[in-house]
């Protein structure tokens, strides 16, 4: 009988029923100890039967293999515990005409995001890596990827809920070979709360946004060369610029370095919006101006139609490979 | 005994509450600009921060100072809690941890210890004199 503590969790990971486990019974269940004492009869099964375990470096595919064979009698070769959330039958060992309908349930996608780490980062370091690839032979990409605040409305300028106006980051890539590398980097303010206090440009940083979410993006296959003025360009914007939420913000930063490696011809050129408090005669450059480009472009369909990505919701780039010593 | 009546102010803590700095990853401002942002669409941190403010307010200049009232003191009580609520609401709703930068940086941060030292003395004077009533002099 397992004795020790149980957590229940929503799907946000918010804790809903936390209780100590007693000879296999959740105490939070049986408020009354009398009520524990009648239940743990020995015809009953208890509330919590332990069949495997799993250690902090990750789950043992051993485990999963244990847990199959308890209702298929068999294992998977993949891991998929497939038998277990077979819908039909009751359990897993059955076989199934390939003409027989399977019920496959919608897949519901959870919006869970990790809060994201601003901490600035030493942008020399991160670019050092591209130069551990050799250029021979090797394929580079640069891609505009924008964020904006309410998903799926690229009008709102803020998420009214927590101020957000959304982001623009870039990602760089190169590969050869097995060796990839890639770096997703951003533009932010030192101090946020001195965005609204003053209209002066503030001290700004660069950030790793690994893992940020995004709704639109544009990629643009690069040679080597190219790749290197990408890199030279952003440390050579790195060393003096400075943040200003309507002349100078992460969108600006971010299609400065894009547009460097593109013809002047093709240049990306965002519409610029009037943002409030902003004193900018020209407009702000914004993510949902951004968005709103990359939606016409992919809807003339032109040459690089293919490369826009308009994910519908919402997607989130791949994790940067970080500093290179 | 005036620092005290200044810091348990009413007007004081309604204040401090709104000048609460908040730092976002981009932008920042007081947290009346994201109260006034939230207004058009009823988000539950303004709803409750006008609720808090418009029952200090009632209660400030339907009793006064003279908190001889329960009704005053629990009142007051309320309104304070529903301004606590309001900032904790705002933060928790928060989901990617957009204006977790207030907790880190020094200037914001002071700004919310100000507002949470100034409501604790408000809520312990409001305390103090709503469930500690000096017995009114009784009349010859």
């Amino acid at each position: 009988m397992f004795n020790g503590a149980i957590t229940f969790s929503s799907l946000n990971r918010g804790s809903v029923i936390a209780s100590r486990v007693t000879n296999g019974y959740v105490e939070a269940f049986h408020p009354s100890r009398a009520a524990l004492r009648v239940q743990t009869l020995d015809e009953y099964l208890p509330e919590v039967v332990v069949v495997g375990y799993y250690s902090s470096d990750g789950f043992s595919f051993s485990d999963w293999l244990s847990l199959e064979g308890m209702f298929s009698g068999g294992g998977t070769s993949s891991g998929y515990y497939s038998s277990l959330d077979y819908p039909y039958g009751g359990g897993g060992g059955e076989s199934h005409s390939s003409s027989e309908q399977v019920y496959e349930e919608v897949p519901q996608l959870i919006d869970f995001e990790e809060g994201v780490n601003e901490s600035a980062i030493n942008v020399e370091n991160y670019l050092k890596c591209f130069s551990t690839v050799p250029d021979n032979g090797a394929t580079c990409s640069i891609e505009i990827l924008a964020d904006i605040p309410i998903d799926g409305n690229p009008n709102e300028f803020f998420d009214w809920q927590n101020g957000s106006p959304g982001h623009t980051f870039l990602q760089l890539k190169k590969s050869n070979g097995d060796q990839n590398i890639m770096q997703n980097i951003g533009f932010y303010p030192v101090s946020g709360w001195k965005t609204f206090l003053t209209s002066t440009s503030l001290e700004g940083k660069f950030v790793d946004n690994g893992g940020h979410e995004f709704n639109a993006s544009l990629t643009m296959n690069i040679s080597p060369q190219q790749l290197q003025s990408a890199i030279t360009e952003i440390l050579y914007l790195s060393r003096f610029v400075r943040y200003d939420i309507d002349e100078y913000n992460c969108t600006d930063f971010a299609l400065e370095v894009f547009n460097y490696v593109r013809s002047p011809a093709s240049a990306i050129d965002i519409p610029k919006y009037d943002i409030p408090g902003g004193t900018s005669p020209t407009g702000t450059s914004t993510p949902e101006g951004l968005y709103q480009k990359l939606q016409s472009m992919k809807k003339a369909a032109g040459a690089e139609a293919a490369n826009i990505e308009l994910p519908g919701g919402k997607s989130w780039a791949a994790g940067s490979k970080g500093p290179c010593n | 005994m005036k620092a005290v009546k200044i810091l348990t102010h009413p007007y004081t803590l309604i204040i401090s509450f709104l000048f609460v700095l908040i730092s976002g990853e981009h932008l920042g401002g007081f947290y009346l600009l994201y109260l006034l942002l939230a207004l058009p669409h009823g988000g539950i941190h303004t709803l409750l921060a006008a609720l808090g403010i418009g029952l200090l307010l009632f209660s400030y200049h339907k009793y006064g100072r003279r908190a001889t009232y329960l009704a005053a003191s629990l009142t007051n009580v309320f309104g304070a809690l529903m301004l606590v609520l309001s900032l904790f609401l705002f933060f928790y709703n928060d989901k990617q941890e957009y204006n977790y930068g207030t907790f880190y940086q020094v200037v914001p941060l002071i700004t919310l210890i100000l507002y949470s030292l100034l409501t604790l003395c408000f809520l312990v004077n409001n305390l103090l004199h709503g469930f500690h009533r000096k017995p009114l002099s009784s009349s010859p």
